[in-house]
């Protein structure tokens, strides 16, 4: 039987007591222990939860009683007060106290709860996204399965890169699935972010997110329909890709909003791209499988689909030869991820669509490539925010205790024996931790919220939540963290305070100043570090935006829409460009708007087609980007025309077939000579095409990414399917985009439309992580620095207070007041110094971890690092100047009567 | 706590008992019992209002024991070794039940005050 996490937490908490007792009973402890957990979790998590929190204190209280019974020399009548009584004595003591000093109080409950607030909120995203389980049956054994292709003479893939992550074609997958041995069960799928159904029929035409799947998809994740069923495999394509049956799947989501949430979904007939499909069955909420090669080239993609074909549904051929299907295995028991890959591979060598190797990945790995390490530096940060927090408690302790020495000395005169004093002062900090943790629960709740909302699409946000575990975890962090630092103090004071009333106290005093000299210098430390980091990656995400996308995103309005492969048929091209002329006729016609074209593909998000093109002579096929533009495209965007002319409206179907090329396709492939005018063979037509222009290079997908070739041709001389239109206008673009969206429903009101926005906001989304990583560093930066200073102001606040006698007694020796201000602000900026000092060689060192994420700027970024040395200075200086004014307005007469 | 005279013949410096003590003697005033079925039979006898933890059970095992009041049984019954350590029994010294018939007798008394003040109180 393996030890649940609960019981092997419980045993490492019961090595707190004293070894002795310990040996003796600890295994019968655990026993009883368990009975109860078992118990209680038939009555529920918080039950469970609650329990072991109660058997937590339970033996972290009786391990105080016994070690410190056997240290205070087991004394007659010492076994410590024990009982209810005396604790909720305690408990109506220590709220009394802290109600009495509502300045340490607040500030120890609020520096607490922020921390806490913002490390479980931040954990509950890490936990979501990379730490909890994928939501399927038995996740352990899901695989992703991959092959590699090299280009075609065998070296690296498409300019230069490898295709490691390449996907399956049906034949191939068909062929996989065959051998039971390493795989359970195989299935296949396609859900790419472009792949649109349009529904008719239900109000207005509705774009939906569509994928195919084979039959084995749902029974593989071990996931059920909630209503209906899903596809049999009788109703997936033969072998030959086709002849699937006209049935959908369709999702929670769809199902309640537009079709009513009704049970007599199943069975009825809807219109999707213009063919009449069944719908056969309901997924379950929240159901989504994450279209991997989305995330792979920088997309977001959220995982859900509102609607599944079978695979060869209308619509949904498995083409031939077409590596468009992800394939996920349950591998069988037993097998390894490597016997499972060379499993695989020797079936596929045997393909003959194989070209590379076979790739096998553990799925849960695969759905979060790229996000750890972001997320956890993230992690790192808030982490960094909690130990700024402990020590503020320790310090605002700490500096307490100094201004109750006399209270202390005085219950232990009184006869409050070492133990009793205390307890006290640990139910004060317990306390402390537990209205911590309580607000900080209630913070970590909105803030997790946040943190989802403001979030770029990245794979499993949807799962993200604060769950029992992130707050149980929370709560033991914020009391455990009380309790440690708020009682660590307390035990140094428990001993000298025995006896000492107030001789000595002026050398203990010395000491005490220096640990909170050393804490708050290592808090300053922290903060700068995290200040660094968010100037680092705010200096970077403005250099990001800076960077010339190689045209005018101001002013530019789109909308795109897909045309149905049912009423535009691939033998018929000009009923698509027929469409493209009007629409673009439509467009011209709105008021205040300017030039107006279209493309098959926008550089933002940046979806690509890569076309294999050849320069007649030579052997080498290269696989640039390719778009097929509307005249005047590259003119509306303002790409600077560098050579030849642009393509014009007379590049007609009826024309020579005319190419505009990019000025770095243009320097790789005719490098030191002219391409105007040369031929291009392209594997779209028999016939060459000929370059007539060479245009600037435009950024595509990342405004960090170098440019590639790419090369345009004229959309009447090939329509495709989808269509961007741009247009720039003289009003605000957003007003011009519902105009925009209504003309282009006036040539078909069948179709709808999708994306439409600015190109500007294109441009930005395609920074959303950057924005996302600087806007929490920075918050987190901003917190830091707001805990920093609270601990600066309190411990000076509080060390001024206790020094009034003092320096009364100075300045009724004659010095100044202003001298002794000076004083105090100069051992604070000390300490500052010293804090950034350390503080810049840990931002110097942790820089180096964020230097992946950085760009156009180096980790050793001097104007950031100014930056923070200047605030920090500042800061030191205004939080122990407001304080330590005080001192310059004691009366030396008031002190000197007070004794 | 093992004080030798704490076992002597005057319990009263003891009294009143710390609840958690009184119950635990309480529960072994019937049969000998082990950890677990302490916790029941004191949960038993106070309608489910008191729950020893382990920690505060084993703790107020080891004090009632080193006070003499209670002895541990498996020495006694010569368990092999390995059982012995899985499951101790406790059983009621006779020092224990004079404690328990002490608090008893104690409490028992109290009870009657009350009742005889409100019963006189309430009749005319």
């Amino acid at each position: 039987m393996t030890t649940p996490p609960g019981m092997r937490a419980y045993r490492a908490l019961l090595r707190t007591l004293p070894p002795l007792f310990r040996t003796s009973y600890a295994s019968e402890m655990e026993a009883l222990f368990r009975e109860v957990v078992r118990a209680q979790r038939r009555r529920g998590r918080m039950a469970w939860l609650a329990a072991w929190m109660r058997g937590a204190v339970d033996v972290l209280f009786l391990a105080l009683r016994l070690r410190f019974r056997s240290r205070s020399g087991r004394r007659h009548g010492a076994t410590g007060g024990g009982g209810l009584q005396s604790a909720v004595q305690d408990l109506h003591f220590s709220l009394r106290s802290l109600r009495r000093r509502p300045l340490f109080a607040t500030v120890g409950v609020l520096t607490l709860s922020l921390a806490i607030g913002a490390s479980t909120a931040m954990f509950s995203v890490v936990n979501g996204v990379l730490l909890k389980s994928l939501p399927y049956k038995e996740p352990g054994r899901l695989v992703a399965v991959w092959q590699t292709i090299p280009n075609r003479l065998g070296r690296a893939g498409v300019e230069g890169r490898l295709w490691d992550r390449a996907r399956l074609t049906y034949s191939q997958y068909r062929d996989l699935s065959e051998d039971d041995r390493i795989y359970e069960r195989l299935a296949a799928y396609r859900a790419g972010t472009t792949d649109i159904a349009t529904l008719t029929g239900i109000g207005w035409p509705m774009e939906l997110r569509a994928g195919a799947a084979s039959a084995s998809l749902l029974p593989l994740l071990g996931v059920r329909t909630v209503l209906g069923r899903w596809f049999l495999p009788e109703e997936e394509a033969t072998g030959s890709g086709q002849g699937g049956a006209p049935v959908a799947v369709i999702s929670h989501d769809l199902w309640e909003g537009p079709f009513g949430g009704t049970s007599d979904v199943i069975g009825r007939s809807v219109t999707l791209d213009d063919e009449p499909i069944t719908i056969i069955g309901v997924l379950p909420q929240g159901f989504r499988v994450h279209w991997l090669s989305a995330s792979f080239s920088g997309e977001g993609d959220p995982g859900n689909r509102d609607i599944w074909f079978p695979i060869g549904a209308p619509g949904w051929p498995a083409g031939h030869n077409a590596y468009s299907w992800e394939v996920i295995g349950r591998m069988a028991l037993g097998v390894t991820l490597d016997e499972a890959r060379r499993a695989t591979h020797a079936v596929l060598s045997r393909h003959p669509d194989t070209r590379g190797d076979a790739g096998v990945y553990p799925r849960s790995r695969e759905e979060t490539r790229g996000l750890g390490s972001p997320l956890l530096l993230l992690l790192g940060a808030t982490g960094l925010l909690l130990l700024i927090a402990c020590g503020n408690i320790a310090t605002l302790t700490a500096a307490e205790l100094r201004g109750r020495r006399h209270e202390l000395a005085t219950r232990s005169a009184m006869g409050a024996g070492a133990w009793r004093i205390v307890r006290l002062l640990m139910t004060e900090s317990l306390l402390l931790g537990l209205m911590g943790s309580a607000i900080g629960a209630v913070l970590a709740f909105g803030g997790t919220e946040v943190l989802v909302a403001l979030a770029p699409p990245i794979p499993r946000l949807g799962e993200v939540g604060v769950d029992l575990r992130v707050l149980g975890f929370s709560t033991l962090l914020g009391v455990c963290a009380a309790l440690i630092f708020g009682s660590g103090p307390s035990f140094a004071v428990s001993r000298g305070a025995v006896g000492s009333l107030s001789i000595g106290a002026v050398h203990a005093t010395e000491s005490r100043h220096r640990f909170s000299g050393a804490v708050l210098g290592i808090e300053i430390a922290l903060t700068v570090v995290l200040l660094v980091a968010g100037g680092l990656l705010t200096r970077s995400l403005t250099r990001l935006l800076n960077v010339d996308p190689g045209f005018d995103a101001k002013g530019l309005a789109t909308v795109e829409v897909r045309l149905p492969f049912s009423r535009y048929p691939l033998q018929d091209p000009e009923l698509r460009a027929g469409f493209f002329q009007n629409a673009i006729n439509q467009l011209e016609g709105i008021p205040g708007i300017g030039s107006v074209s279209g493309t098959s593909r926008l550089p933002f998000p940046g979806q690509t087609s890569n076309w294999s093109v050849r320069i007649p002579g030579r052997e080498e096929w290269f696989s640039p980007l390719g778009y097929q533009v509307g005249p005047g495209y590259l003119e509306t965007l303002g790409v600077p025309l560098l050579a030849g002319r642009a393509l014009a409206k007379s590049d007609g179907p009826d024309a020579s077939l005319a190419v505009v090329i990019n000025e770095t396709m243009a320097r790789r492939y005719w490098p030191g000579e002219s391409p105007v005018g040369h031929r291009l063979e392209w594997n779209g037509s028999t016939d060459p095409l000929t370059v007539v222009g060479v245009v600037g290079d435009m950024k595509r997908q990342a405004l960090s990414a170098d440019a590639e070739p790419a090369f345009f041709i004229p959309f009447a001389q090939h329509p495709d399917w989808d269509i961007c239109f741009v247009a720039r206008t003289r009003m605000d673009p957003p007003e011009a985009i519902p105009l925009m969206g209504e003309a282009v429903r006036s040539v078909d009101p069948e179709l709808a439309v999708r994306n439409a926005t600015t190109v500007a906001a294109l441009v930005e989304d395609s920074a959303s992580q950057e924005r996302y990583r600087a806007l929490l560093m920075n918050a987190f930066g901003i917190l830091a620095t707001i805990l920093a200073a609270a601990g600066v102001i309190g411990v000076t606040a509080r060390s001024v207070s206790l020094r009034t006698r003092e320096m009364g007694i100075r300045m009724a020796l004659g010095a100044q007041g202003s001298g002794l201000v000076k004083a105090t602000i100069r051992d604070n900026l000390r300490i500052g110094l010293a804090g950034m000092a350390i503080g810049l060689l840990g931002a110097s060192w942790a820089s180096r971890l964020l230097s992946p994420f950085l760009f156009g700027i180096e980790a050793s970024d001097l104007p950031t690092y100014a930056t923070v040395i200047l605030l920090i200075g500042v800061l030191s200086l205004s939080a122990s100047y407001i304080p330590a004014r005080r001192i310059s307005r004691v009366d030396p007469v008031d002190v000197l009567r007070a004794e | 706590m093992a004080d030798p005279d704490s076992q002597g013949p005057d319990p009263s410096q003891h009294l009143p008992l710390k609840t958690h003590w009184f119950h635990i003697l309480t529960a072994l005033s019937e049969d000998p019992l082990h950890g677990s079925g302490i916790v029941r039979s004191v949960l038993n006898q106070t309608n489910g209002g008191l729950r020893l933890w382990p920690a505060t059970l084993y703790g107020s095992l080891e004090d009632l024991a080193n006070l003499g009041w209670i002895e541990e049984l498996t020495e006694l019954t010569g368990l092999p070794e390995g059982e012995s350590r899985r499951k101790r029994i406790y059983r009621l010294t006779p020092a224990g039940e004079n404690i328990l018939a002490a608090e008893a007798g104690r409490v028992g008394q109290l009870a009657q005050t009350v009742l005889d003040r409100l019963t006189s109180r309430v009749v005319p």
